[in-house]
């Protein structure tokens, strides 16, 4: 586990990272950038209250490769999806469509495919490493079905370490989430790297 | 009507009236249990097919067996019979494949089965599989189950 000053110095790190990351979404668009460290026994008590939650989001999986362990998702409410996606689809920002269909699920997944690896990118270049991810999957689904299965996938991991990198646009109301489970071995290559 | 949140890990059994509500199962099972003739109901809400269940003694119903056990134990203590048990289940969706653990949602579904088999207890409908989240209603008065789905 890292040791707390540890802990803050991967919180800068994340910041800059999801800060960038977010910023390639749209150069149009400047995100606020928070990130949070948990290391944890498991990730129950963390997200117990998200578990329940029904409202609907957008969420892009990708599992890093096997040697480095872990898996980050990339996450966005319903309604911050259908803001981003008329921006970029240079839409109205606030037009209604229905269903979200190809054009706007493709969108999506492509947008997830860059800011995943644009915030492993920056991740693994403050750590000297090289942390690659899986093609992304795409779901839109209910928020705390998601997060039944990501603490699932938590306990097959001896020790957990959570980083959330919250970003939004107060001014186009759009929000969303990185969310990195770390493996036991890329803690450790952390860990080494602080020592 | 009583409404009672049945959350992950956790089970609850109502007698006479009321409804158990088992929100936003992905590869969770909500595995219901009941005993129409002494009108008692129970649902647990299973998380993975096996685990440690000590390390979550707070969630007693995280894993099929255990969670079979403890339902059909505290049914029977709130008067239901164990030769009138029958069961439900509903989930156990494929929403994201992790390669650690090949297809949750299949293996909770044939661990639940083979728990409810062992104790002779059979099951009157399901609903399991597929790649949608499923919020599931369990209402005790008619025995009846209620899956809402959002497309």
């Amino acid at each position: 586990m890292l040791e707390d000053n540890q802990q803050e110095i991967l919180k800068g790190v994340l910041e800059t990272a999801g800060k960038k990351s977010a910023g390639s979404i749209s150069t149009m668009i400047d995100f606020s950038v928070n990130a949070d460290v948990y290391n944890l026994q498991d990730a129950f008590d963390l997200y117990e209250a998200e578990m329940e939650k029904e409202d609907m989001a957008f969420i892009v999986k990708s599992e890093l490769k096997e040697e480095k362990g872990g898996i980050t998702f990339f996450m966005m409410p319903e309604e911050s999806t259908r803001k981003l996606v008329n921006v970029l689809l240079d839409r109205n920002i606030d037009e209604r469509f229905g269903k979200f269909g190809q054009e706007e699920m493709s969108t999506m997944k492509e947008v997830g495919n860059i800011v995943i690896g644009n915030f492993l990118g920056e991740v693994s270049d403050y750590f000297d490493t090289s942390i690659l991810h899986d093609p992304p999957e795409i779901v839109h689904d209910m928020i705390g079905s998601f997060f039944a299965d990501m603490i699932r996938y938590t306990q097959n991991l001896e020790e957990v370490m959570i980083a959330e990198v919250p970003f939004a646009s107060e001014d186009l109301g759009i929000e969303g989430r990185y969310i990195l489970v770390l493996g036991d071995d890329i803690i450790k290559e952390f860990v080494d790297y602080f020592d | 009507m009583n409404k009672e949140e049945v959350g992950i890990g956790q089970f609850k059994v109502i007698k006479d009236s009321g409804e158990l509500i088992a929100r936003s199962l992905g590869s969770c099972i909500a595995l219901v249990i009941y005993d129409r003739t002494n009108k008692v109901g129970g649902m647990a809400h299973v998380l993975a097919p096996e685990g440690n269940d000590e390390k979550r003694l707070d969630k007693p119903a995280m894993y099929p067996e255990p969670a079979v056990k403890r339902l059909v134990r505290k049914i029977i203590t709130h008067g239901g019979d164990k030769d009138n048990l029958e069961a439900k289940i509903a989930g156990g969706a494929q929403m994201f494949s992790f390669k650690s653990d090949g297809a949750p949602g299949e293996k909770n579904v044939k661990a639940i089965k083979k728990s409810l088999e062992k104790r002779n207890i059979e099951i009157t409908g399901e609903d399991v599989g597929g790649n949608k989240a499923r919020t599931v209603k369990f209402d005790v008065n008619s025995m009846s189950m209620k899956i809402e789905m959002k497309i």
